[in-house]
């Protein structure tokens, strides 16, 4: 489904159908934005989902009571040491039959994550005859409107032919977009 | 069951329901509660949900595009919170509707009215005797039925902006009026001389019905006089005075009126312009010429005037009768007169009916004064008879028929487009009233003040009736109404708009080919 040179982590921790913790492949050449689309690889087809955070935990405490002999002694541990864990979130899942809003399956740990070609995307988008974010209302309370003007950013450049939709959409989250 | 709403709410004034439906202010609902049916009106509506205000910021993006693209479900936006107002159900022991002063709870269905619960809103059903129909209920097929009875006993008024259709209502309940299942005694006192095309009901055969045949009679002004002697010393005196009649000349024509009066009895007739005249003249004591002189130029100058006749007078009998419609066309006399001839008319109705109800009048005793019947008198421009400011001569007599009419069976139908100048009392006693639409808000307040029976929230609807629409309300229905009023059976009534620019150009196009008719060939030929 992906090639080995494409992925960009893995998933290291599940925090429930949705939310994920995915570590970046060592020595990753481009760093991931909040907003950017990647595929969690599952059983049932790609989990597309939205890259909402990072976390580098660099436990600066701890290194500097290593001893130098004890730094070599931990060296395969310490290469983590500047690893980056990205926090993903699944919107839906993309299979050859169908694409679905919405998960009810988790994927495994150790899945393989990679960034989405835009293709992807605009597939994901337009599967229902016409295009659709309507997962934005649906995980606006677990996404935040940050994250979600972030995807709108995203989207923007993907689907050009939505951009009349997404400039309301997109003062409308910048308003604080109460209903 | 319908249902076509469930209730969310209610407050003391009301309830709200949700509903998919679009209800217009007015409408009827309904709501069970046990074994009844709640009638309820519709006040007015407002969305349940918005859109986002910036889904409707680009007139070129459909908001609900943008709804369904952003995950919205856009039908939610299809739905109307309804405020209503509870009726009541209809109790048929009583014939009324009784507020069960307990409001729907939420999740009470509501159901859209059907005939059956509508027609309730009439105290008579259309085809008896007894009932005008003059439309249906706005946005149902329902007949819109007045109580004759009521309507024609207690009073009715029918005020409408200019343009809103009000003489063209005078002529539906006419022509109710008029028909076999009344065969009422109609008068129209029409200064403008616009309801003649009335006449067509007496060859209309629709008005036919075994033996009867509606009349319509047409009382041209030049045909309209006032005997001098139906005339009181008050009435003589405002209309000679013009503010410089003194103290002495009023004490002279008294005397000179009374000494006639006695005579009158003897002579059992009416004094003529001359006989009071010499009577004047009589007074002269040697003492008293210059007010004799200048009594006698004043009663010459009014009773040169033509409609003051020495026999002829307002002929009741001939004027009312069942199954006959009088139009008595008072256009072209000045407003003063008009007054006049109302104020004796008036008076000499009530003293008839008065006199007939209370046997003083017969067949053989004043048989000109016997009127056995009840009438009904339709006033057009009733705000000139009973002004709410300024002085008009039928003023009193015209509110002493609105309040003891009823028991002598005169019935008054008072029609205005400027209700704010029309006497509020007047207009108050007006138990049944026919109101259209009205703009000016000094004349929204004034029928606010003096009719009763309609709740605030329907006369709010006054400015936005359409043409041919009437909120209904009084004794003659059983709660008020919003009517679309009926198509006319006769020709449509001379008060519709001129099309001005039509007729500016037919007549300029006129005058054009003329002149091109007349003018020399050689003048049209300006070489350019």
């Amino acid at each position: 489904m992906v090639d080995d040179d494409a992925v960009f982590g893995e998933v290291v921790r599940v925090d429930g159908v949705n939310a994920y913790v995915v570590r970046a492949v060592f020595g990753s050449s481009r760093e991931s934005g909040v907003g950017e689309f990647v595929g969690v690889e599952s059983a049932e087809g790609v989990v597309v989902s939205v890259v909402t955070g990072v976390e580098r935990l660099i436990p600066e405490d701890v290194v500097s009571m290593l001893s130098f002999e004890m730094e070599s002694k931990y060296l395969p541990y310490s290469a983590d040491l500047g690893t980056s864990y990205y926090l993903v979130f699944g919107l839906g899942l993309l299979s050859r039959e169908c694409v679905r809003y919405g998960l009810r399956v988790a994927p495994q740990v150790r899945s393989r994550v990679w960034r989405l070609e835009d293709d992807v995307i605009r597939k994901f988008h337009l599967s229902f005859g016409s295009v659709s974010i309507s997962y934005f209302n649906r995980y606006r309370e677990a996404l935040g409107d940050d994250v979600l003007l972030a995807i709108v950013d995203e989207l923007w450049r993907v689907l050009p032919e939505a951009q009349t939709m997404l400039v309301p959409v997109r003062k409308y989250l910048r308003g604080g977009g109460v209903l | 069951m319908n249902p076509v709403g469930v209730v969310l709410t209610h407050t003391r004034e009301g309830f709200s329901f949700v509903t998919k439906h679009s209800f217009a202010s007015g409408e009827f609902v309904y709501y069970r509660l046990g074994g009844d049916r709640v009638l309820a009106r519709v006040r007015h509506t407002e969305p349940l949900r918005d859109y986002p205000v910036e889904f409707l910021l680009d007139p070129e993006v459909d908001a609900g595009d943008v709804a369904v693209f952003y995950g919205l479900d856009a039908s939610d936006y299809q739905f109307y919170r309804v405020h209503a107002r509870v009726v009541g159900y209809f109790d048929r022991i009583v014939n009324e509707f009784i507020n069960p002063r307990v409001m729907p709870l939420s999740g009470t269905r509501i159901e859209r009215v059907d005939d059956t619960i509508l027609s309730d809103v009439n105290r008579v059903s259309a085809s008896e005797v007894g009932s005008a129909h003059i439309g249906t209920i706005l946005g149902t097929k329902t007949d819109a039925v007045l109580s004759v009875r009521e309507m024609v006993s207690q009073h009715l008024s029918i005020i409408a902006a200019t343009g809103a259709g009000k003489s063209y209502t005078v002529g539906v309940i006419v022509e109710e009026l008029i028909s076999a299942k009344n065969m009422a005694s109609v008068l129209i006192f029409d200064p403008h001389g616009e309801y003649g095309v009335l006449s067509d009901i007496q060859n209309d055969h629709s008005f036919w019905e075994e033996e009867y045949r509606p009349r319509v009679r047409i009382v041209k002004p030049e045909q309209i006089k006032i005997r001098v002697g139906d005339l009181t010393p008050g009435d003589f005196i405002s209309i000679m005075d013009e503010g410089n009649m003194s103290e002495k000349m009023k004490t002279l024509f008294m005397r000179a009126y009374e000494s006639l009066k006695k005579d009158e009895k003897r002579l059992t007739r009416s004094f003529t312009k001359n006989e009071l005249r010499e009577t004047i003249e009589g007074l002269s004591d040697g003492t008293n010429e210059p007010s004799i002189a200048g009594l006698l130029w004043r009663y010459d100058r009014m009773v040169r005037e033509k409609i003051f006749d020495d026999y002829r007078s307002i002929p009741l009998r001939e004027y009312f009768q069942p199954g006959l419609l009088t139009i008595m066309d008072v256009s072209g006399i000045g407003e003063w007169k008009q007054q006049w001839i109302a104020t004796i008319l008036l008076r000499q109705l009530f003293d008839a009916r008065e006199g007939t109800d209370n046997e003083r009048y017969s067949e053989e005793r004043r048989p000109e004064r016997y009127l056995p019947h009840p009438v009904f008198v339709i006033l057009e421009e009733a705000h000139r008879f009973a002004p709410q400011t300024g002085d008009a001569k039928s003023r009193q007599i015209l509110k002493k028929i609105l309040s003891e009419g009823r028991k002598f069976g005169i019935g008054v139908c008072m029609v205005s487009q400027r209700p704010s100048k029309l006497d509020a009392d007047a207009l108050s006693q007006c138990m049944t009233q026919v109101t259209m639409r009205i703009i000016n808000p000094s004349d929204q307040k004034q029928i606010g003040e003096s009719i009763e029976s309609v709740s605030r929230d329907l006369l709010d609807e006054l400015s936005a009736l359409a043409r041919g629409q009437a909120i209904t309300s009084g004794v003659a229905i059983n709660t008020p109404i919003i009517v679309e009023i009926r198509e006319r059976r006769t020709t449509q009534i001379r008060g519709t708009s001129k099309d001005a620019p039509r007729v500016w150009r037919e007549q300029m196009q006129d005058e054009r080919s003329e002149t091109i008719e007349t003018r020399p060939s050689y003048e049209l030929d300006v070489g350019v």
